[in-house]
């Protein structure tokens, strides 16, 4: 079965490339606009990973991760950030929230494509065991 | 008629008793002595004669009244007075001559004492003069040491080991006072040589930085300045660096305070890290478009034409975007560049120490410290950086109603986490991403920044989390990085005063203990004055006058200082009688628009606070500040001195007390006289000069000196 992500992220130029390369590596892709709507699709469709935005018209990222990560059922869901908010301060904050990876913008498509292939073959090997 | 003492009255009773023992002496004679036949007529004599010998005897006892009245008058009377002068020569006014009306010898002694005085005169204005030309060369010095203090862009303050102002210069009063028109100055922030440091600045500041400067000593640090930040007048914010003074004992004798304005820097500062970091991440999302575009293009040469149409539009979006963005140029002002709020190095476990006392003392909440095992440090800015864990802990116990906190630190690669954890309740997250805006008041003692502020300047972090290891448990954590870099600060040294005080302000100072509530039995001569004097509409407080003008000034120290006045015109909202207009020239005009007596009173409490009350016939003064408390508040209970009662006090002989006679009597020139102001200071200089006349009559306290006022025969007036 075909992995589930979900792309939270208000930018369109982010959006087109990554769902495209996403979708090339044989997952399905679901994308959100902000963080309810993310919310309301994690609830209802439970995708394998997100890859997660910070800077969010009004509910940002790190609430979405937080309240994720709140929940015991989704323990199993991998969450990138996926943002402009580079510095260092900013990262150890974001990783504190409980997120699997952090990829700093700009980035390269490879970076993106190995980290999730990463993250998604640990589950996979989890669930088979 | 002039008025008659007991010893006039005593006399002619002597005189009498005298007489009548004559009259018995000359009876028993003339029993005893004369012969019967003698005896027997002298009776027949006396009944014949009765009315001349009546007559005579009267006669006798007049003239000899008249005697003793004109011995009185012409010797004992001026031998007072002249006693009571004498006085006066040494030392409060050495011109003083006497002239004085009485016997031939009484002028001789007038004319020999005058001659006296004539040469203590000169001898006086002999050291005099020599104590000048020495004083004239220290003099330079001080010009240069006020120029100095003038044109310092800083403010500087310097006080005494208990937190008592010696010294300060124009700009550090403009900095916590602001410029505005002294009417409207708002009291409880006056700066002022005597005043506490504490009624400047926040006190758990000032004896946090001396705490920590007294550690420093005892470390022997060689950088021992301390920084704080605090508000300064009209919404600016002052940094506040604190240099500690030693004697030539390398002793702790005082504080250097040094003020400077960062408002600016920091306003363009915080525009500036502001404006950076947006201008970065708005390029760093544009440019991860075009990157990721570009890079799919590259990767998938076979996509279908739709989407390379769209993904080169992306990329051609995204490079105009950042070209807009480089358009805008965040303008950086090159002088802003260098950081005016200096971040010090500290380590975690004093910082968590401080944080435990804060908040037991400020918040009532008690904190737990998680064991400490090694040391780690950071980089903060103690007083801001403090107040921020404050007062999240003020909200965690607000929104959640824990009782207690635990602080941890938790090392981290590149940082340390500062967590403050509580057990219970989560907080919603539009919950505390609120706190971040908010201004950082914690108290009633705050600064103007917010707290997100604040933690961009420390280049740190704030979040919230639940705990995964313990169940219900939750923390904040302070990310703060840690200090790879010793920065060398810019270190000031240490003042060392020289073995002699120069002189500028008032550095006996240095070893006045601080005022205590037990005044009364201080020396007069140490205590602290606010003399003052009021104009009104008459002279009937309780028939409805009304105070239209109040001047004071303050004397420290024996000094009085002409720079610390209160001067201030009210309004009494009623008219004024052109017989009041005459004498004191204030027209009603000249009070339109000003201040009610419920602004301008507590005023005067305040720039009296802590001061001994004096005025020239006190009671007329007082009656209408009492008649006041109710409508305004402001009770005065300062204890009062008269200085009309000390005249009597110092001078009982004397008959006239009023302002002009007594500054004649002590060679005080009034200025201005009958404007408030000018009284007031004119009351002051002659307060000074009866104090030494005080102490020749064994009067030193204040105890004392309220005593006597109160004997004197003027206080039996009443108003």
């Amino acid at each position: 079965m075909p992995k589930e992500i979900l792309i939270v992220d208000d930018e369109v130029s982010i959006v087109v490339p990554i769902q495209f390369l996403m979708e090339q590596q044989g997952y399905n892709v679901i994308v959100a606009k902000n963080g309810e709507d993310a919310l309301d699709i994690i609830f209802k469709y439970r995708p394998d990973l997100i890859l997660l935005d910070i800077m969010l018209p009004g509910i940002d990222g790190y609430e979405v991760c937080e309240i994720v990560r709140l929940n015991p059922e989704f323990r199993d869901v991998k969450i990138i950030f996926l943002t402009a908010k580079g510095r260092e301060v900013e990262i150890a904050k974001g990783m504190a929230l409980g997120a699997d990876a952090y990829i700093v913008k700009p980035f390269s498509n490879a970076e993106v494509v190995e980290k999730v292939k990463e993250l998604l073959s640990d589950t996979h090997e989890k669930t088979g065991t | 008629m002039k008025k008659r003492g007991h010893k006039f009255w005593q006399a002619i009773a002597l005189s009498f008793a005298a007489g009548l023992i004559i009259c018995v002496g000359i009876a028993v004679w003339i029993k005893t002595q004369l012969s019967p036949e003698a005896q027997t007529l002298l009776p027949g004599l006396l009944k014949d004669h009765f009315i001349p010998l009546f007559i005579l005897v009267v006669l006798l006892l007049l003239v000899g009244a008249w005697f003793l009245d004109s011995i009185l008058r012409q010797y004992i009377r001026p031998l007072r007075k002249i006693a009571e002068q004498i006085s006066l020569v040494n030392p409060a006014n050495p011109s003083h001559r006497f002239e004085i009306e009485g016997a031939a010898e009484i002028q001789q002694l007038c004319d020999q004492l005058n001659q006296g005085a004539a040469h203590y005169e000169s001898l006086i204005n002999n050291i005099g003069s020599r104590v000048n030309t020495a004083r004239a060369q220290s003099e330079d010095e001080k010009n240069i040491l006020a120029a100095i203090m003038s044109e310092l862009p800083e403010g500087v303050i310097v006080c005494n080991p208990d937190g008592q102002i010696l010294l300060y210069n124009n700009r550090a009063k403009l900095l916590l006072s602001g410029s505005g028109d002294d009417s409207r100055e708002k009291p409880g922030r006056f700066i002022g040589l005597g005043r506490p440091i504490f009624g400047v600045f926040d006190e758990n500041l000032i004896r946090h930085t001396i705490d920590q400067i007294t550690d420093k000593l005892a470390r022997d640090e060689p950088n021992v300045v301390s920084y704080f930040v605090s508000p300064g007048a009209e919404n600016t914010l002052l940094r506040v660096e604190v240099v500690p003074v030693l004697n030539h004992r390398r002793q702790y004798s005082g504080l250097i305070l040094i003020l400077s304005d960062i408002t600016r820097q920091l306003e363009s500062q915080n525009y500036l890290n502001l404006s950076l970091q947006s201008f970065t991440r708005a390029i760093r999302a544009s440019f991860a478009g075009i990157r990721s575009a570009i890079e799919t293009i590259l990767d998938y040469p076979d996509m279908d034409a739709g989407r390379l149409e769209t993904l080169k539009k992306i990329i051609h979006k995204e490079s105009l975007s950042i070209g807009n963005i480089l358009e805008r140029d965040p303008t950086l002002s090159s002088h802003a560049m260098f950081n005016q709020w200096p971040l010090v190095r500290v380590a975690v476990r004093d910082l968590f120490e401080m944080l435990q006392t804060r908040c037991l003392q400020s918040l009532n909440l008690h904190v737990h410290v998680e064991d400490l095992s090694t040391e780690h440090y950071v980089s903060v800015d103690h007083s801001s950086f403090l107040l921020a864990m404050l007062f999240v802990i003020q909200q965690i116990q607000t929104t959640t109603g824990v009782g207690e906190l635990t602080c941890r630190l938790t090392p981290l690669r590149r940082f340390v986490g500062l967590d403050l954890l509580w057990a219970g309740h989560p907080i919603k997250a539009d919950v505390w991403k609120a706190w971040e805006t908010l201004p950082l008041v914690v108290e009633k003692e705050g600064l103007a920044l917010t707290l997100r502020e604040v933690i961009d300047h420390h280049n740190a972090e704030i979040g919230v989390y639940a705990s995964r290891r313990l169940k219900d448990k939750f923390y904040v954590r302070f990310f703060l990085p840690v200090p790879y870099l010793m920065r060398p600060e810019k270190s000031r040294s240490i003042t060392i005063l020289p073995e002699s005080r120069p002189e500028f302000y008032d550095f006996d100072m240095f070893l006045q203990p601080a005022q205590h509530p037990e005044l009364e039995s201080r020396k007069l001569a140490e205590l602290t004055y606010t003399v003052f004097d009021l104009e009104t509409t008459g002279l009937n407080p309780n028939e409805g006058d009304e105070i239209i003008s109040i001047g004071a000034v303050r004397i420290v120290n024996g000094r009085l200082l002409q720079n610390e006045r209160f001067e201030q015109l009210v309004d009494p909202r009623r008219s004024i009688p052109w017989t009041s207009v005459k004498i004191h020239g204030i027209h009603p005009e000249m009070l339109q628009g000003r201040p009610t007596v419920d602004e301008v009173l507590p005023m005067l409490h305040d720039f009296a606070k802590d001061t001994i009350l004096v005025a020239h016939n006190a009671a007329f003064d007082m009656r209408f500040l009492q008649l006041k408390e109710q409508q305004t508040g402001v009770r005065f209970r300062n204890p009062v001195l008269d200085t009309l009662l000390l005249s009597a006090v110092v001078h009982p002989s004397h008959e006239d007390h009023n302002l002009e006679s007594i500054a004649k009597r002590l060679g005080v020139r009034i200025l201005a006289r009958h404007t408030a102001l000018g009284d007031a200071i004119a009351t002051g200089e002659m307060f000074l000069k009866f104090l030494p006349l005080l102490s020749q009559q064994q009067i030193l306290t204040l105890q004392e000196a309220l005593a006597a006022s109160r004997k004197t025969f003027y206080a039996r007036q009443k108003f």
